[in-house]
């Protein structure tokens, strides 16, 4: 034992039960349950070497607190000690003074607590009621702490990424991450994308779920980007999982140039265009209220698979007079000809054609019965923001219907309830913003939770621009760096411990860092998110051909398309 | 400095003429020989040691009425002036004072105030360096010596205190460090002075 050990007055109780434990960081020295512990750092320890998210356990003398450092800060033991500067220059003084003179003190948010003497034991954490009392020790994680928390990898346990300065794994149980619909956040360049990918290829190699991307971007499916001095780049999907991947298009043409070779192209039909898609489209298409109950209106007459064609074809006289004939409205005919100017607009996409020839519904349908993930990848459609929700709405109201038939069929019959989809989409204020998010598909999705096995995987930058209904459901919250105060507050409405983590979030790096709190982990963590794009990573997220599709698969399939 | 372990009465270097429970006052056998500021003695009487820190030494007439007079003129050194004056050393005595730290009984060293202060005329020792090193293997005894000096004396007497402890233990530096730290709580409410006392024991 050295001198400084012997004589430290504060030298914790040797507590070696299980591995060797953690570095001392200080004792608690105060606070609250509602906003958390203060720890002041033993003279050992510098407020530099410690980060706003760390990841921290606190030894009671009967339970252990795992929590997260929210706060860093500065004290004195007497405030003219600070202004009345001693003589830093010199190593000694400078030794002695900090960690006494002046000093250190974290803040630290408890989240879980378990009972020490079961740390080794079938018990796990629960959510703190109390906070450790007086001078509990503080101490750095260890990675058998943290898998105390997040549990070991498994088969249903992913490890998404390593707490701050610590080699250790953050694992996310998959199972129940897919039971509601999640979201990833983070202003652009922090890396959702990557994260996204890595979810995803979890999701789908532990057989968690099916996934339905919609790849606006085209980065996810075959090959995406790395961005930064030498950018290169990645594996997309299909290149890491192979067969349990298939990548549909909408833009054939853009596909092929990219030289990725496809499995389908996606066509729509003016067919399956109804008023409520066209009603999504208001703003993008410029049509006007009075537009959209001459839609309702034209639906009625022609039938919700003719309306369109037909408003399309027929002169604007024409159309007025049939709808007069058979309902009794007249509509303004000059409200059906701006109308028909911004309908047309539809015929410049050429993935759209009068009468859909394929079932792009039901070839995605065949493929998620297999156990296939279904990436669509929009082409050069990627910033057309009207291209991208009427395609991904379309599709999923169509998908949603058919797993909603499939789980009240199993329900009522007793049969295997479909297998959990997850439906992936990117810049998700979109579809989900407050005007639109009580009539998209989505906003549906959203609210249903699992009840039909549809969840939803949202990507967004701008959170803020998401409805605070929605943002409500969304069960477990990965967040990269954001900065904008709205941003931050709705991706903490409704969270425990929120100005504590407001700090945390705006204090993240700018790329691979994230914030992760919800459903599907036991305490918020900030995690730096594991490396996507070298040949291990690709190796570990990949399946051995082994891999065979779990059994419901082979039921769900027989019972939606016969033997 | 004496590195004897065994407390033989020849060895003593004064006598407690004077006991309170926080100090005592030692007689020195030798004129100006009391031991340096900060330097860690003990009292022994039977098999109790009460040990103590050199706060004040002080040399003064025997004859409190008499004021002595210079006995030069300017051009001897000190020494010839001692050796023109023999009986110099029989009308002047040397006293220290040392601020009690704690005491030793049954072979344990116990760091807090004895039950009873020294016996008058108990024989003072240095403490040797081993003596030194155990005792202040702890020092949770320094707020004695903090609350027993006085400003200004305070922190020369602490920083005394701490090299010469120091310098017991061979210059260990962590010992130094961690009698600063300790240094730093007692002497919070005084930072200019807390500061000169880290000057002074930097190591
Ligand atoms: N897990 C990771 N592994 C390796 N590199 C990463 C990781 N996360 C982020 N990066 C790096 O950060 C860059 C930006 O990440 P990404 O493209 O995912 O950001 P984004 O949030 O999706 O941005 P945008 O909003 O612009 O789409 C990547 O190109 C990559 O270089
Ligand atoms: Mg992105």
């Amino acid at each position: 034992m050295s001198m400084s050990e012997r004589l430290d007055p504060f030298q914790p109780p040797d507590s070696s039960s299980g591995g060797e434990p953690g570095k001392l960081l200080g004792r608690v020295v105060g606070g609250s349950l509602k906003d958390g512990v203060d720890v002041k750092l033993d003279y050992n320890s510098s407020v530099e070497d410690i980060q706003v998210g760390k990841y921290v356990v606190l030894e009671g003398s009967r339970l252990k607190f795992f929590g997260m450092v929210t706060d860093v800060r500065l004290d004195a033991l007497n405030p003219e000690m600070a202004s009345i500067t001693p003589n830093v220059e010199d190593p000694f003084i400078a030794e002695v003074v900090s960690g006494t003179a002046t000093y250190g003190t974290i803040h630290v948010l408890p989240s879980l607590a378990l009972p020490l003497e079961s740390i080794r034991g079938v018990t796990s954490p629960e959510p703190v009621k109390t906070v450790p009392a007086h001078f509990a020790v503080a101490r750095e994680a260890t990675q058998e702490d943290v898998a105390s928390v997040f549990g070991e990898e498994t088969d249903k346990n992913f490890w998404v990424g390593s707490p701050l300065d610590l080699e250790a794994k953050v694992c996310i149980n998959l199972e129940e991450l897919v039971k509601r619909s999640n979201g990833i956040f983070g202003k652009s360049g922090t890396g959702k994308t990557f994260l996204t990918r890595i979810l995803l290829a979890g999701i789908i190699q532990k057989d968690a779920a099916v996934a339905l991307v919609f790849d606006m971007h085209n980065e996810h499916g075959w090959q995406g980007t790395s961005e930064g001095q030498n950018s290169r780049s990645v594996k997309g999907l299909k290149q890491v999982l192979g067969s349990k991947v298939a990548l549909f298009t909408l833009d054939e043409e853009s596909s092929r140039k990219r030289r990725v070779s496809t499995d389908y192209t996606v066509k729509i039909g003016y067919n399956e265009i109804t008023p409520e898609d066209i009603r999504l489209l208001r703003e993008s298409l410029s049509i006007t209220e009075r537009g959209m109950d001459a839609v309702e209106e034209l639906a009625g007459c022609y039938g919700d698979s003719n309306w369109l064609a037909k408003t399309l074809e027929l002169a604007a006289a024409e159309l007025q007079k049939e709808v007069k004939e058979k309902t009794q409205v007249d509509i303004h005919i000059g409200t059906i000809r701006a109308l028909k100017t911004s309908l047309s607009r539809l015929k410049r996409f050429d993935f759209m054609e009068e009468k859909a020839q394929g079932q792009p519904v039901q070839r995605i349908l065949e493929y998620l019965g297999r156990g296939t993930s279904v990436v669509l990848e929009f082409g050069r459609y990627a910033d057309d923001s009207a291209a991208q929700i009427l395609v991904a709405n379309i599709l999923s109201r169509r998908i949603h219907e058919r797993y909603v038939e499939w789980t009240e069929k199993a329900l009522g019959e007793g049969g295997a309830p479909p297998h959990p989809l997850v439906i992936v989409i990117e810049e998700a204020h979109k579809f989900l913003n407050s005007e639109v998010a009580s009539q998209t598909i989505f906003g549906t999705i959203a609210r249903e939770m699992r009840k039909y096995n549809v969840t939803l995987l949202v990507v967004d930058q701008r959170p803020s621009g998401i409805s605070d209904e929605v943002m409500s459901q969304v069960g477990t919250r990965l967040c990269c760096l954001l900065d904008n105060d709205k941003d931050v507050e709705s991706v903490l409405t409704g969270v425990a411990g929120r100005s504590e983590l407001r700090e945390v979030l705006a204090h993240l790096d700018s790329k691979q860092q994230a914030l992760i709190f919800g459903h599907a982990v036991p305490m918020p963590v900030v995690i730096k998110v594991r490396e996507y794009g070298t040949t291990e990573s690709y190796a570990q997220l990949g399946v051995s051909s082994t891999s065979a599709a779990p059994a419901d698969y082979a039921g769900m399939q027989k019972e939606m398309y016969g033997d | 400095m004496n590195d004897s372990l065994s407390s033989r009465a020849g060895d003593a270097e004064a006598e407690v003429i004077q006991a309170t429970t926080i100090s005592f006052t030692a007689h020195c056998y030798e004129l100006n020989g009391a031991p340096p500021l900060g330097s860690l003695v003990k009292a022994v009487s039977g098999s109790t040691e009460v040990i103590a820190a050199v706060s004040l030494a002080q040399t003064s007439s025997v004859d409190s009425g008499r004021k002595p007079v210079a006995l030069g003129d300017g051009r001897q050194t000190f020494e010839e002036i001692i050796h023109r004056n023999p009986h110099l050393s029989q009308l002047f005595t040397t006293e220290f004072q040392a601020v009690v730290v704690g005491y030793k009984e049954r072979d344990e060293y116990v760091r807090r105030l004895p039950p009873a202060p020294s016996p008058v005329h108990s024989p003072v020792y240095r403490c040797a360096d081993r003596e030194i090193a155990d005792f202040t293997s702890s020092l949770s005894f320094l707020d004695l010596i903090y609350a027993a000096s006085l400003p200004p004396l305070r922190e020369e007497m602490l920083a005394a205190f701490i090299r010469m402890a120091g310098q017991a233990r061979g210059g260990d530096r962590n010992f130094l460090a961690e009698a600063g730290r300790q240094a730093v709580v007692l002497m919070r409410k005084e930072p200019a002075q807390l500061w000169r006392l880290l000057e002074m024991i930097r190591a």
